[in-house]
């Protein structure tokens, strides 16, 4: 089988998908597995600043930078 | 200074090694999230946990206020190492001795005690050794490396010594050093030279050239250990990065409530079981999988409200039902040893089938009210269903059913108040065999309970997969008026409560996962494909069909094996033994994942209930494939395999969504139909024409 099967976790917009044939079917009053739409967004914007800052890399490379900065000063 | 460096991962930093390894004499680690990576983050979930138990444990006071007296004591003991000179660092032993008296007011070593063990064995349940690390340890001791691991941990030598043994590095370090133990941190570089000069009374003439630290902290493992001459080498891993910090926000997101807690709780099972290689190589078969992945969730969190009804019901006794109930059984066990320090009630798993408390239940005679469960199948075949559902041979009662009319006694009656049926049960002659037949079954019944310490005890409860409670009704009907008959619990994993209502049980009945009563829709997966949950937690042997007595004992009589439907089920077992390891499996790693979080039944389950629904409402190909190889028997009252198998559709059939409902209506696991369509539009909009179906009803 080459293609991955589905584990444990379920991406919330999967989540979120999944249940709203509940609520335009059933009009269910209790929130279920629904993450909630704004709650959702949340989630997945930090998740994506998460995923482009990243404070250790950016640091690293700073510091890489001042490195090559000092050597070509002293070379100069 | 040397050039900063960095490397992705520990093959990387292994092969950086490999070039250099006639000037480098010592590699020193960092130890977390380095060498050990933690399943739980963030780290300081493991401190709340703490502060939680010891809260319970002394009581009256809330898991807030005792994590906030550790964090007073633990910032005390910062200030006074910084006012004499040390870095700000504090260790567990008087941590702990000044949280515990300012929670209790007095010194209390059982209390000390109490939170050494717990937060060692969480740390231990939290941490595993890193992919990778395990093999590097090796090959640099192999080639005669001295190997040491530098840590700025609050936890003594001791106790990180003990942890590290716990993942398999203990015997792979040649030195351990904790700040704890110094007053001094990597982050001043202090410790760093601390450790170079105790590693030259082992080295002679180490030079700090000579030694590289490796570990994930731009600051104390790199800069820090670089300032002193040392090559500071920081590992790059983005993936193990962005899941710390993932993990992260779905802690944050847990206080939202909903579906959050359990999606939280189950990263740290997924974390887990990823890292388990054994693990891992046993869900390369589908049944496996299926049952760590989708059973075993919907399992565990079941058994984690029974042990949630356990502590507030108190009962003498389980009675784990067979055949279903034989699963739940195991997993009771298991849990029962994993947490062996409480009392537990006793595990009984108990033979009896409806099919024999049924029969029980008719020594005073079989009413029409009762015998219109056997029409709640598309199956039945009238009133041979009604003989079979309480085991009644039909060819005892043939002459005095063509007396009422019957010329088919298999012809299916649409109406349970059919002018024959009515006759036929209002016929004396008929109760009268009934009654002889019932009270021989009531009485070993009785004797087969007895035997079982069922009447012995006060408070009992009863577990199984459920769906109707029908075994808890019949037992009530048969012997609910003894003076003896305990008050009886019944906890399914669950009740659709449609053949006979609660029959007035009141909160006695529930069904943990699934409660029709309870009225939430989303609950309704495990009812669109209840036999996937019955062949998930069934044993090996056949129905019970009634009781024999040997050597003064009453034992059960099973299904022969050699019946025809027995023969499709034996076939099978192989198959569900490997959904039930899977379970068991995932068992293992939810436990671990509860003592980390501390979530409840009630607050996983809307998670679990989205992975139910995906399982069951929006199957992939191959489960559809894999698990339509499952034969399905129905015993009560219909001796029949039940086809799981799945009809096909066309695109074609969407346009005609009526028909194409009525087609699917009562196939036992509609929506596998959709799975080879390969996306999930056409199972979606089937489902919302469902649920719209089901208000229409209701």
């Amino acid at each position: 089988m080459s293609r991955k099967r589905i584990g444990l976790m379920l991406s919330v917009g999967r989540l979120w998908a999944m249940s709203r044939p509940f609520r335009l079917g059933c009009r269910s009053r209790t929130p279920g597995f629904s993450p909630g739409a704004r709650d959702l967004v949340v989630y997945e914007l930090r998740r994506l600043w998460h995923w482009i800052y990243e404070r250790e890399r950016l640091v690293y490379h700073v510091g890489n930078l001042q490195h090559v900065l000092n050597r070509i000063r002293r070379r100069q | 200074m040397k050039k900063p460096m960095r490397v992705k991962d520990f093959a990387a930093l292994q092969a950086w090694l490999e070039t250099r390894l006639d000037v480098i004499r010592c590699v020193s680690f960092d130890v977390f999230d380095t060498l050990l990576a933690r399943c739980i983050e963030p780290p300081d979930d493991i401190q709340r946990r703490v502060a939680a138990l010891l809260a319970e444990k002394i009581g009256g006071i809330t898991p807030d206020a005792a994590f906030e007296a550790r964090r007073a004591a633990e910032w005390e003991l910062r200030r006074a190492a910084l006012s004499d000179g040390l870095d700000h660092e504090c260790h567990f032993d008087p941590l702990v001795e000044s949280w515990v008296a300012r929670l209790v007011g007095h010194p209390d070593p059982t209390l000390v005690g109490f939170v050494h063990r717990t937060e060692r064995e969480l740390e231990s349940l939290a941490l595993t050794a890193k992919p990778g690390a395990l093999a590097l340890l090796e090959w640099l001791q192999a080639r005669g490396v001295r190997v040491i691991a530098v840590s700025d941990m609050y936890l003594s030598h001791d106790h990180l010594a003990a942890l590290l043994a716990d993942c398999g590095l203990g015997g792979l370090l040649d030195r351990l050093y904790v700040s704890s133990e110094f007053g001094l941190g990597k982050y001043s570089g202090r410790l760093h030279a601390r450790v170079l000069e105790l590693e030259r009374q082992t080295l002679e003439g180490l030079t700090p050239t000579q030694v590289v630290h490796v570990g994930d902290n731009l600051v104390s493992d790199m800069r820090a250990s670089m300032q002193l001459g040392m090559r500071g080498i920081y590992l790059d891993e983005r993936v193990e990065r962005l899941r710390r910090r993932r993990q992260t926000l779905s802690a944050e997101m847990t206080a939202l409530g909903g579906v959050w807690p359990g999606r939280r709780f189950f990263e740290v099972v997924d974390y887990r079981m990823e890292q388990d290689a054994a693990c891992q190589a046993a869900c390369a078969d589908f049944f496996h999988h299926y049952g760590a992945h989708v059973l075993g969730p919907a399992f565990s969190t079941f058994l984690l409200g029974l042990i949630e009804k356990i502590e507030t019901a108190k009962p003498d006794k389980l009675f784990f039902l067979a055949r279903d109930g034989y699963l739940f059984e195991k997993m009771y066990a298991r849990w029962r040893e994993l947490e062996s320090g409480k009392h537990w009630p006793e595990p009984v798993y108990v033979y009896a089938s409806r099919r024999v408390v049924a029969t029980a239940s008719v020594a005073e005679g079989l009413s029409p009210e009762q015998a219109v469960v056997a029409f709640y199948n598309p199956k039945q075949q009238g009133l041979l269903s009604v003989l079979k559902t309480f085991g009644l041979p039909a060819e005892d009662f043939a002459d005095l059913a063509r007396e009422q009319g019957f010329a088919d006694l298999a012809e299916p009656l649409h109406d349970w108040r059919d002018p024959r049926l009515l006759a036929f049960l209002a016929d004396e002659r008929v109760q009268t065999r009934i009654r002889s037949i019932g009270k021989i079954a009531h009485e070993r019944l009785r004797r087969y309970f007895e035997q079982q310490g069922f009447f012995a005890s006060e408070r009992v409860a009863l577990v199984d997969i459920g769906w109707n409670g029908t075994i808890q009704k019949f037992l009530r009907d048969s012997f609910g008026k003894r003076p003896d008959y305990p008050d009886v619990h019944g906890w399914y994993f669950a009740f659709v409560a449609a053949m006979h209502g609660d029959f007035g049980m009141g909160d006695r009945i529930e069904g943990l996962i699934l409660d029709a009563r309870r009225g939430d829709s989303y609950e309704r997966a495990p009812m669109d494909f209840e036999e996937i949950f019955e062949q998930g937690a069934r044993s090996g042997e056949g129905t019970t069909l009634g009781y024999a007595e040997q050597d003064g004992q009453v034992i059960p009589v099973l299904k022969d094996d050699r019946a025809p439907d027995r023969k499709g089920e034996i076939a099978c077992n192989p198959l569900i033994e490997r959904f039930q390891a899977g379970v068991l499996d995932h068992l293992e790693h939810f436990h671990a994942a509860w003592r980390l979080t501390g979530h409840n039944a009630a607050e996983i389950k809307p998670y679990v209930l989205g992975l139910l629904e995906r399982a069951v409402v929006y199957p992939t190909r191959e489960e559809v494939g894999e698990i339509s190889r499952l034969v399905h028997t129905e015993d009560f009252g219909h001796d029949h395999t039940l086809d799981i198998g799945v009809i096909s559709i066309r695109y074609f059939d969407l346009l005609r969504p009526r028909r194409l409902y009525r087609k699917l209506r009562n196939q036992p696991w509609k929506f596998s139909a959709f799975a080879h369509f390969g996306w999930t539009l056409p199972a979606w909009l089937f489902r919302l024409m469902h649920l719209l179906g089901v208000r229409r009803r209701s």
